[in-house]
């Protein structure tokens, strides 16, 4: 069975595409507290000020995968959908003829520590957009975005790479 | 607190010292809280049930945040963690969760000495969420 392809020249397009910047708020010890909290890791590293200065960062860091809730989305109630998920994608969104769609995985670079006091800019692209035939001859699409998170010095301090599935 | 970890002290194959997390229906929440994730199916049991699950849902990120916790704690104040990557393949639930993970490549770039390994959050005996992490471990210096 001969499938047509999912990658349309409008599909096309979208590779490289990038969103707007997006900054967040001023990171705190208060709040990476209460994430520690919230995932149950309780490393002196990031919430005991006096063995985090002694510690080779020479003061709190934030736990790895923090940058990802250092920008936060603020949606009214009203705009959410009625499984309290908010919408928008940030204007990236790909339009496949796919209609089954998995989240592939994510990965994430830490590049730079990040410190109370830090504010995180992210910007995303579409890194690929791929097609692979599965062990049935039906086409999958893999859809990469990246977002990188800058501080408010210009550093790079993560990358995070999702895939998306399609197909 | 464990001791230090030194790249001399591991070879492919060496397991990393499982972590037993337990994200109860509280933790959820507080999770849920902290990460401005208003998604009910995460604290809204009758609504997980309405799409089609037993119980609330273990977010795939917290799944995320146990496999770099089992990495932290087992490469200590010294080692740094530079990559993780996972899937979040089989839904997790509130109940005991067991992180275990093992080296699957040692080696030295630009002077670092770095290892690969394979992590994976389990519960009930099966893989929720496989993933695979990087990090620089402190050497002795032979």
């Amino acid at each position: 069975m001969v499938k047509e392809s999912f990658i349309t020249p409008e599909v096309k397009a979208m590779i490289g595409k990038e969103s707007e910047s997006t900054t967040g708020f001023e990171i705190t010890e208060h709040e990476i507290k209460r994430y520690c909290l919230a995932v149950d890791d309780l490393n002196p590293l990031y919430i005991d000020k006096k063995a985090a200065e002694k510690g080779p960062h020479g003061g709190i860091i934030a736990p790895p995968l923090f940058h990802s809730y250092a920008i936060a989305r603020m949606i009214p109630l009203s705009e959410l959908r009625p499984d309290g998920t908010g919408r928008g994608g940030g204007g990236l969104n790909v339009p496949l003829k796919a209609e089954r769609r998995m989240a592939g995985g994510v990965e994430c670079e830490f590049v730079r520590p990040i410190r109370p006091g830090d504010t995180l800019t992210s910007k995303s692209r579409i890194a690929d957009i791929y097609e692979r035939a599965a062990k049935d001859g039906t086409l999958v699409v893999f859809t990469i975005n990246e977002t990188i998170f800058t501080n408010q010095k210009g550093e790079v301090v993560a990358i995070n790479r999702s895939t998306g599935i399609a197909r | 607190m464990a001791k230090q970890l030194y790249f001399e002290d591991v070879t492919v194959g060496t397991e990393i010292t499982p972590l037993v997390k337990n994200p109860t229906n509280t933790q959820l929440f507080l999770y849920s809280a902290a990460t401005r994730n208003s998604h009910r199916i995460h604290y809204d049991k009758d609504w997980a049930a309405h799409e089609g699950h037993p119980n609330v849902l273990v977010h795939g990120p917290l799944q995320g945040a146990f496999l770099v916790q089992v990495m932290t704690d087992w490469i200590g104040d010294k080692g740094v963690l530079k990559k993780i990557g996972y899937q979040n393949r089989a839904r997790c639930f509130p109940g005991t969760v067991t992180v275990k993970g093992k080296v699957t490549r040692k080696y030295v770039e630009d002077g670092k000495h770095y290892v690969d390994c394979e992590i994976w959050d389990e519960q009930d005996g099966h893989v929720c969420s496989p993933g695979t992490a990087t990090a620089i471990l402190p050497s002795r210096g032979k």
